[in-house]
């Protein structure tokens, strides 16, 4: 089903490729589950170790993100989550002695290979940080600066872009009358969803968020939430967050990390009423973290 | 605390140079101070009686013809005259006309009534007698001669003993005109030029070389003098249409010719050349003054500067500046007509005789007449010029030179030195912060950030000495070089760039990283030491045989070694740490995630650079080039020394300029202690205060505006 591991791939695995995917036997159950119920694979990690130079930060990453679905990474502070979303549109290569070793398949292209175009790569797997960060630009300008960057110069086509996105981050009908007022204008959620939509405007087929919420009221963090349900429909959302509230509501997966590794990975449901390992039970249930 | 200290110490500069400054545009006054009872002139013989005062205005003289033969010295202050009776020789004449010479001292020539000429000297001794001083006058009479053939009454004269000889002009009551130049052809010669008319002033210059001559009919005639030829006509001019001349007097110098009118108009006359190369001059009306209400009587020049004074019938005594072309002060008069006047040596007061014999004094003050907002800022027709110019050129040899003080060619070679500095630092300055903030390896950015920051501690005088002594004369061997320069490093740099993406990738690996710039500078230097190794050929295949004379042929551009070129590196290599400094503080003070979320948006790193980066940093980028440029105005001895300082407005990259701020360098030592000179450098040094604060504050401004669009924290 993937094409051969690459070169990066550690010698001291031995085991055959197929149970590599996930060592987690309810995971895998749950996998082929999916695969029966027609759900596809959107991006497949084997065996991925991340360091930032000589420190490792992820240990043998293994995991199967379904399309459509929304996936949690979970975990205490520095177990790894954020690294490895970064690692997902190869945003941790600016880091200087960043170095990644195993396959990484989105739609079955290893997306460090030699062939990936990083820009391409970044265009389909979007991204919404931690901190909004809207542009210093208008509204407007916040959402067309991906596809101007891209190549549209159509006002006409732009224009439909821009409403498009900012209605599919629910931001439409709030800023439709100052599209042209500055970004720095709107209110925290606002901005955030700014981000959202100006995500959407290059129309990823992925988009990942890096604890959107953290930074927002309820009422705003609701509003995002909901978004979250409409979106999987158009593409495959992974939320890294620490509320483990917020991954109980939003995700149909979830990964729980500590200390750069993978210790379960599974269907939220399962995760969040009966976990397989000890680690994950005693966070979900507030024993650490 | 200290901000208002700062404000304040500010405000006490600024208050001292406006003090020091201010004086030169306070308006002139003076007033008639007293009055002393004279002889009164013959009204038969119009130029019968000259006045004079010595320069420590305590004495005045007056000469009077008619029948009393004496000359008369009155103390000022007591009124009280000293008679000084003719010598016997001449008790059996009339005296019908005196005439002063030129710039000479006292020297004077009586005219009589059986046609001679009598040279006349005063001199004044001054000498201490029990602690007070007193000024002796003495008077010297030379060898009478013989003018007018015919015995006629002289009734007007001049006269202009020179170096070359004598020069005597005399009208006889005939209305002859004749002409001798003594000793050397002693034959009187009768000039006809003026046909019918009849004169009405007759002068000569103080170098003798010409004689001027007006009518009643408002005409001025022109006659070259020469020793041992006579005199020839050169030109006739119309100087005052509908009235006639009453009164002409040379300006220090002789070049700028006063003309009274019986209308009351005041005008200066100057020879123009025709055009740029010609030598052929006409006589053409440079200044007009304010008219007196009736006819102009007299003339006096100052000794000093080009100022004069005029007289009229009804007893109104004009202050004017040539140069300026302005009438300083008008005194009004009694209604008694003055006879002749004359400014005092040190042009601070003047003497009037007036028809009824009164002696008038006057005090004058005008310490800066040459100043006027006018002559500081616009263009100003001076002697020798064809046409009004900006011109500084505040001293010169000569005692009888015209101060220029045009400020406007400062200000140009103060802007052109910045504009080129800027031309050369801002890209410098702006594309290497770019590349140390966006793409340079964190290692390396720490150590090239002080090391540029080293350069801004480099004392200019330095820069400035290598710029003159050594970038000057390498530039103007090299500069076809430096022009090849400008194309071949960067394509060096392209070059190289292309072959290392073929280098085989373990050669690449084998560098640590960020290193791959310093390979570059290997192939930068080759580019540079080829292009001077093939100045020559450059040359040759650029510009013909020479450089020089291919831009004087084609561009019609002259090339002076200390040239804007050579302070365009020298002054833009003294800016460059600053703005880079602070541009590449403000490109890396541009948040992380801000180029975090245009990369995850799919933009290549220099389209975030273009489209994200330099629009954020954008008010810092701005501050640091007004910073750059503040500190390239006022900058002082690259400009002093590598400009070579000469005034002229002309954009051209090869010629020299001269900036404020050298200009008070070059000047402040050669300026008197309160004179016009000294005040005008602390108004460029007001100017450049100005400028700096202007352009800071403008840029304050801008930069709050900017941050508060384009940046969000």
């Amino acid at each position: 089903m993937y094409p051969s591991p690459p070169v990066t791939q550690q010698p001291s695995q031995s085991q055959p490729l197929s149970s590599q995917r996930l060592d987690v036997p309810d995971a895998q159950l749950h996998s082929s589950d999916n695969r029966s119920s027609g759900q596809a694979v959107k991006l497949a990690l084997q065996q991925v170790n991340f360091f930032y130079g000589a420190s490792q930060a992820l240990f043998k990453i293994n995991i199967e993100i379904m399309k459509n679905q929304v996936t949690s990474f979970i975990g205490p502070s520095g177990c790894g989550k954020s690294t490895l979303l970064r690692c997902l549109n190869r945003l941790n290569d600016l880091i200087e002695g960043a170095r990644i070793e195993g396959a990484m398949l989105l739609d079955g292209v290893d997306i460090n290979g030699p062939d990936v175009d990083i820009t391409d790569l970044r265009k389909r797997v979007g991204m919404v940080f931690q901190k909004s960060n809207p542009f210093p630009k208008s509204i407007y300008e916040n959402v067309a600066y991906g596809p101007r960057l891209h190549g549209i110069r159509n006002r006409a086509q732009l224009d439909q872009i821009v409403e498009e996105g900012l209605k599919g981050a629910g931001l439409w009908e709030e800023v439709k009358d100052r599209l042209h007022a500055s970004a720095f204008g709107l209110s925290g959620g606002q901005q955030q969803r700014l981000c959202i939509a100006r995500a959407l405007a290059v129309k990823p087929d992925v988009l990942l968020m890096d604890e959107p919420c953290s930074a927002l009221d309820p009422v705003a963090t609701a509003r995002i939430e909901e978004l979250l349900f409409s979106l999987k429909e158009e593409l495959t959302v992974i939320i890294v967050t620490h509320n483990m509230q917020q991954a109980a509501r939003v995700s149909d997966w979830t990964a729980f990390m500590y200390l750069g590794e993978m210790v379960e990975f599974g269907l939220t449901k399962q995760i969040f009423t009966n976990p397989s390992k000890k680690q994950t039970d005693d966070y979900i249930t507030g024993r650490f973290g | 605390m200290g901000g208002i200290a700062v404000i304040l110490s500010i405000v006490c500069i600024f208050i001292f140079l406006v003090k020091e400054v201010i004086p030169v545009f306070f308006p002139p006054h003076g007033t008639q101070v007293g009055h002393v009872a004279g002889a009164p002139p013959s009204a038969a013989f119009p130029q019968s009686s000259l006045i004079g005062m010595d320069e420590y205005q305590e004495i005045i003289y007056q000469l009077t013809a008619g029948s009393d033969r004496q000359i008369r010295f009155f103390n000022v202050q007591s009124g009280a005259p000293i008679i000084l009776d003719l010598p016997p020789e001449l008790a059996t004449v009339h005296v019908t006309a005196i005439a002063r010479a030129v710039g000479v001292g006292n020297r004077f020539a009586f005219g009589t009534d059986d046609g001679r000429i009598v040279p006349v000297t005063i001199d004044f001794t001054a000498g201490y007698e029990a602690g007070v001083r007193l000024i002796v006058p003495a008077v010297t009479l030379g060898i009478p001669i013989q003018l007018t053939p015919a015995k006629e009454p002289i009734i007007r004269l001049a006269y202009q003993p020179t170096e070359r000889g004598t020069f005597t002009a005399a009208l006889t009551d005939h209305g002859r005109l004749w002409y001798a130049a003594l000793p050397s052809d002693d034959t009187p010669i009768a000039l006809t030029g003026h046909g019918s008319e009849s004169v009405t002033a007759v002068i000569f210059d103080s170098r003798g070389e010409t004689l001027s001559i007006g009518t009643a009919a408002g005409s001025l005639y022109h006659y070259e003098v020469r020793e041992g030829s006579p005199p020839s006509l050169v030109e006739t001019a119309s100087v005052v249409p509908g009235a006639s001349v009453t009164a002409l007097s040379y300006l220090i110098g002789d070049r700028s010719l006063a003309i009274g009118s019986s209308a009351g108009d005041v005008s200066v006359w100057m020879p123009v050349r025709q055009a740029q190369e010609s030598s052929t001059t006409r006589f053409r009306l440079i200044h007009r003054f304010d008219a007196h209400p009736s006819s102009v009587t007299a003339i006096s020049p100052s000794l000093r500067d080009k100022g004069f004074i005029t007289g009229d019938t009804q007893g109104n005594l004009f202050v004017h500046y040539s140069t300026s072309s302005q009438t300083l002060l008008k005194l009004q008069g009694n209604q008694q007509a003055i006879r002749t006047l004359t400014f005092s040596p040190k042009a601070d007061g003047a003497v009037a005789l007036t028809d009824r014999g009164e002696l008038l004094t006057y005090t004058i003050h005008n310490p800066h007449p040459e100043v006027t907002f006018a002559a500081l800022f616009k263009p100003v027709w001076y002697e020798g010029y064809e046409k009004p110019e900006h011109v500084w050129q505040s001293s010169s040899g000569a005692d009888d030179f015209e101060a220029k003080f045009g400020l406007i060619p400062l200000i140009f070679g103060t802007l052109k030195g910045t504009l080129y500095a800027m031309l050369v630092a801002v890209p410098l300055a702006l594309l290497g912060a770019i590349y140390t903030s966006m793409f340079m390896h964190p290692n390396i950015r720490a150590k090239i950030k002080p090391t540029i920051e080293i350069m801004a501690a480099l004392p200019t005088v330095i820069l400035g000495f290598l710029a003159g002594l050594w970038l000057a004369p390498m530039l103007e061997r090299m500069f076809p070089a430096i022009v090849a320069m400008i194309v071949a490093v960067p394509a060096s740099v392209v070059i190289a760039t292309v072959l290392w993406q073929y280098l085989p990738a373990a050669t690449v690996r084998r560098l640590r990283p960020g290193m791959e710039s310093f390979v570059l500078v290997p192939v930068i230097i080759c580019a540079v030491w080829a292009c001077l190794g093939l100045n020559q050929q450059i040359e040759s295949f650029l510009f013909g045989a020479d450089y020089k004379s291919w831009f004087a042929t084609h561009w019609g551009l002259r090339y002076d070694q200390r040239n804007a070129l050579v302070v365009g590196f020298a002054m833009g290599f003294a800016i460059v740490p600053i703005i880079f400094s602070i541009s590449e503080e403000a490109l890396s003070n541009v948040p992380r995630h801000l180029i975090a979320g245009s990369l995850a948006l799919g933009a290549t790193r220099w389209q975030t650079l273009v489209k994200l980066v330099l629009i954020s940093a954008s008010p810092g980028i701005f501050s640091a080039s007004m910073i750059g440029f503040g500190r390239a105005i006022g900058e002082t001895m690259i400009v002093l020394m590598a400009t070579g300082n000469t005034p002229i407005m002309d954009w051209s990259l090869f010629n020299g300029f001269r900036t404020l701020s050298a200009n008070i360098a070059v000047e402040i030592p050669e300026a008197p202690h309160g004179g016009t000179l000294y005040r005008i450098l602390f108004l460029a040094a007001m100017l450049l205060f100005v400028f700096t604060f202007l352009i800071n504050t403008v840029a304050e401004v801008v930069r709050q505006r900017l941050r508060t669009k384009y940046s969000q924290y």
